[in-house]
């Protein structure tokens, strides 16, 4: 089992930095990443089996915003724990406030510095490592 | 006291004992003396015969013939034969009736006498003087009983012969054997005795008293006897013998006029009444020691109680109203006493119910809004309802006189209006007067005053009830001075002089505030409801002609002459004066009316340029409200596109970062030179892109976000400010300074520090390129606001970018130097921030020498 990751943005660019950012660790074989490009399929991949490790989850997206997948995501029984780090913008105080209030674990700025994005990823691949075999 | 009353209650009692005694002491007396009276009559009838008995004997003897021969022959044999054969024979129960018989001769000589005893006896003078008698008389003749010695009723009757006396014989007849012969007729204990007609003593069982021949004229029983017959033959007396009381009864012997008595002592004749007494006193004795028994127990059943009831009731009356007497029983004390018990109960209920009405009343004087207070009929204030010291001062005082409190030209009228209400007992209303404040404020009232009554038919005190009519009069004032300006025109037109011939003024427009007509007399323009016009219509009438026509226009409405002249101004018709009354008056006051006329339109004109000067002001006012809500509307709708401009361009932005960094680190080895230029020159813009989007959601965030408003020690702001561009000053060798004191504000701190840092980046940014970069802040109070300089050394603004400086997005082109960087915004954002501190901000600058920034804001504004 690899650590999956589910990216949800609506904006290419954002989609294809956000990969490229990951794509060392994809190299090595930590990771791999799934897409979905807005909300509403993101909520569909996340109802079937298996579940990914990891969504990255973006907020400003058209039709549902990256607040309301969280909700959805935290208040259905299966994905209720499920790890999920929104992207924000620097100086945007309350988007970070109202992520945590509703759940999210962690925030990721935009832009992204690629560098301690892919050490966070690291970490976080290596403690699901552990949980999952310990 | 009560015992008293018992004692005096068996006076009575003892009264009654006494009565009755008396009565059958009456009785009794009544009794015995009736019954020793008939002992006395039947006493008195013996003695009668008795005497009788002795003369009738005594005459047989004398007119016998024995005796006459005797005496004819002279026969002293034959004589003493029969004067002793008499004694002899004339005798009562073996007692003989004579003590002595003798004859005598017509000359008066003795000539036999038996007992020989008896010749002595009856040769005194007496008996002598009582012989001669019987020989001049001829008669029989009793003779009285000699005043000493022997008691005994001599009696005489001549001997005759034929027609001529030849001697007397007498006899004297013996008491002593009477009175042995009284013996039966008394009872025992009662004592008879026989007293002639005059009193003197003739018969006592007591042998000693007989022979003391007492005077017994003066007892009471022979008073009696001897006064005018009566129907009660008995009387009290003293006993002359034995100095008892002793009741007598009488009875008159008739012949000889001698008084019998039937005497008994009172003792023994009231002898049942001692008896008697004894009963009563011992009955009396009983009663009187059951009454104090009596009288001692309902003292303690009625005294007692009522001693309580009397308590409880003087508790009562103190005001203590707890006391209960809860009796038992069912008599009249126990009745009283829960009737008490009840009134007691009525009392308090009331007196609760007085107190509640009396709180209640309380805390609605305390409420009320008028200035309510009492005053004594002597003026002293008794009582101020907490208004009066809220409105008035603490120098309201109870006790104090009230005029105290009234204002130095009314208190005349203050007193007199008491006095008026306190004399007749009848409230006066609507008083007007001064009350003063303090420090010297006055609060006009009008005040009703209402009597208040205690007991007693005069008020107790004066209710005051004041009602502050300060305001009102103070729109009273506005409004006398409003119209005094008319008063003057019609003074100096001399409409006075007009209203005293009764003349109506009116003043009509339409233009009015209120389409009013002003009525008036007497020249005072006031809204007089109908100055004695009942109908304004047929004036209105001539009004609207001269109106219409913009001329004078005369008629007559009734008797009255009416004159309407228009009011004109500029050609323009504002009102129309009318004048109305009597025919002559009007004409005469044409005259006057022409420049009155002008007058009332300049007047009026100015009142009416005011009404819609009014007008004016109130709709301009509801377009600058309008407008600023749309200019408020449309900066907050600027604000919100600038913030959603900035973010939605934020997005490709990173984009495109992104890629240039993927660029960069990927294909670097691709893109040499003028690739790797082209690179650096997307960077650097996207970058700039950056700032400038930063810089506007800053410019909108500023317009939409506040902190709290506090107090700021501007010298430490400015010092925070200083700090942190410090380091730039320092590498370029310059100088930042801050003249001290900088006066305190109250804003945004974080606002105001952000403003001061731009002007501090803006001055190093715009430094002259030949000189170190020097800052001087300095500032002052100004009133209610504050001034803050910020004076630098720098390049200065050309004149053709002063106007524009501000604006956002705009730089000053600095050709020959350093593009300084910088998106424009700076100026902007510290001009966005002085007007959320409610400030302003302007500046000097001259090219080439430096530029100084102003920032005016209020040194106070609502914290928080």
């Amino acid at each position: 089992m690899t650590f999956t990751v589910l990216l949800v943005d609506d904006n290419p660019d954002h989609r294809f930095l956000t990969k490229r950012a990951l794509k060392p660790l994809e190299a090595e074989g930590k990771l791999r990443v799934l897409v979905a490009e807005d909300g509403e399929s993101a909520l569909q991949q996340l109802q079937s089996p298996p579940l990914p490790s990891l969504v990255l989850l973006d907020i400003k997206m058209p039709r549902k915003d990256g607040f309301e997948v969280l909700t959805s995501i935290r208040s259905s029984a299966q994905t209720a724990t499920l790890p999920v780090v929104m992207f924000t913008s620097s100086e945007n105080r309350t988007d970070i406030e109202r992520a945590r209030s509703l759940g999210a674990n962690d925030y990721v700025t935009k832009p992204l510095d690629p560098r301690t994005f892919q050490d966070k990823a690291r970490t976080l691949v290596a403690a699901w490592l552990e949980k999952a075999s310990g | 006291m009560f015992l008293v009353f018992a004692l005096i209650a068996t006076l009575p009692l003892l009264a009654m004992s006494y009565l009755a005694l008396n009565a059958t002491r009456e009785a009794l007396k009544t009794e015995v003396g009736r019954a020793n009276g008939d002992a006395a009559e039947a006493a008195a009838g013996f003695v009668d015969v008795y005497v009788e008995n002795a003369r009738v004997l005594l005459d047989a003897e004398a007119r016998g013939p024995l005796l006459r021969d005797a005496m004819t022959e002279g026969d002293r044999a034959a004589m003493l034969a029969a004067v002793r054969g008499l004694r002899e024979r004339a005798a009562y129960q073996d007692t003989q009736l004579f003590r002595g018989v003798a004859l005598f001769d017509r000359n008066g000589t003795l000539l036999v006498a038996w007992p020989e005893s008896a010749a002595d006896q009856m040769t005194d003078l007496l008996h002598a003087a009582a012989v001669d008698v019987a020989i001049a008389q001829e008669q029989p003749t009793v003779f009285p009983v000699p005043r000493q010695g022997e008691p005994v009723l001599p009696m005489a009757t001549p001997v005759m012969d034929d027609t001529t006396p030849q001697g007397v014989l007498m006899g004297d007849l013996s008491l002593t054997a009477l009175s042995q012969g009284l013996a039966p007729f008394a009872a025992e204990r009662q004592t008879l005795f026989l007293t002639d007609s005059r009193g003197a003593l003739l018969v006592h069982p007591d042998a000693n008293v007989t022979a003391q021949r007492p005077d017994w004229s003066d007892i009471a029983p022979v008073v009696r006897a001897r006064g005018p017959p009566s129907e009660r033959n008995y009387v009290e007396y003293d006993d002359p013998v034995t100095g008892e009381r002793a009741l007598g009864s009488y009875a008159i012997i008739p012949r000889l006029s001698w008084v019998v008595v039937d005497s008994v002592p009172t003792s023994v004749a009231y002898g049942a009444l001692q008896q008697l007494t004894g009963v009563l006193i011992a009955l009396s004795g009983l009663l009187v020691g059951a009454i104090l028994l009596a009288s001692v127990a309902v003292a303690r059943r009625i005294v007692a109680p009522v001693q309580e009831l009397t308590a409880a009731s003087r508790d009562l009356a103190e005001g203590k109203l707890g006391r209960r007497l809860k009796p038992q029983g069912d008599d009249e004390i126990a009745e009283l006493g829960r009737a008490f018990d009840q009134m007691a109960d009525r009392i308090a209920e009331s007196l609760e119910g007085l107190r509640r009405s009396e709180s209640r009343y309380r805390s609605l004087v305390e409420s009320a809004s008028d200035l309510i207070f009492t005053v004594q009929p002597d003026g002293e204030l008794s009582f101020a309802s907490p208004m009066m010291r809220r409105v008035l001062g603490p120098h309201v005082r109870v006790g104090a006189p009230a005029v105290d409190l009234v204002h130095g030209d009314d208190r005349t009228a203050f007193r007199d209006a008491i006095e008026r209400v306190v004399e007749r007992g009848e409230p006066a209303l609507w008083i007007p007067f001064r009350l003063m404040g303090e420090a010297g404020a006055t609060r006009a009232v009008l005040t009703n005053f209402t009597p208040i009554y205690d007991a007693g038919d005069r008020p107790a005190r004066v209710l005051a009830v004041a009602h502050d009519v300060t305001e009102e009069r103070r729109q009273e004032d506005l409004r006398e001075k409003a119209f005094q300006m008319a008063r003057l025109v019609s003074e100096e037109t001399g409409l006075e002089a007009l209203s005293h011939r009764g003349l109506l003024l009116m003043l009509s427009s339409a233009q009015l505030p209120r389409g009013s007509v002003l009525l008036t007399r007497a020249g005072e323009l006031r809204p007089v409801a109908n100055a004695g016009i009942k109908d304004t219509s047929p004036y209105r009438e001539l009004a609207a002609r001269a109106r219409t026509n913009a001329q004078a226009a005369q008629g007559y409405v009734g008797s009255e002459a009416a004159l309407a002249v228009p009011l004109l101004e500029h050609g323009e018709v504002l009102g129309v004066v009318v004048l109305a009354g009597d025919p002559r008056a009007v004409e005469s006051a044409q005259a006057i009316l022409v420049p009155l006329a002008s007058q009332l339109a300049v007047g009026l004109r100015r009142s009416l340029f005011e009404a819609r000067l009014k007008e004016h002001a109130a709709e301009l006012e509801s377009r600058v409200a309008e407008r600023t809500r749309e200019l408020t509307q449309k900066s907050d709708e600027m604000e919100q596109f600038l913030y959603s401009v900035s973010h939605d361009l934020k997005a490709p932005l990173i984009s495109i970062q992104g890629y240039a960094q993927g660029l960069e680190e990927d294909y670097a080895s691709a893109l040499q030179g003028e690739g790797a230029q082209y690179l650096e020159r997307i960077r650097k813009n996207a970058t700039l892109m950056e700032s400038l989007i930063l810089d506007i959601l800053e410019l909108s965030r500023i317009g939409r976000t506040h902190e709290q408003v506090e107090e700021i020690d501007m010298e430490r702001l400015i010092g925070d400010v200083a700090a942190r561009v410090a380091d730039r000053f320092a590498a370029a060798g310059g100088e930042f300074r801050v003249d001290t004191p900088l006066p305190s504000v109250q804003a945004e701190p974080k606002r105001l520090a952000q403003l001061f840092a731009n002007l501090a980046d803006n001055a190093i940014k715009y430094r002259h390129p030949q000189r170190p970069p020097r800052i001087r802040i300095w500032g002052e109070t100004k009133a209610d606001r504050v001034v803050y300089h910020v004076e630098d050394n720098g390049r200065g603004i050309p004149a053709r970018y002063h106007d524009q400086l501000f604006k956002i997005f705009q730089r000053v082109p600095t050709p020959g130097m350093d593009d300084p960087g910088g998106t424009g915004m700076g100026l902007a954002i510290v001009k966005r921030i002085a007007e959320t501190q409610r400030g302003r901000i302007w500046f000097e600058s001259e090219e080439g020498e430096g530029t100084t920034f102003h920032l005016d804001l209020p040194r106070r504004r609502p914290l928080g």
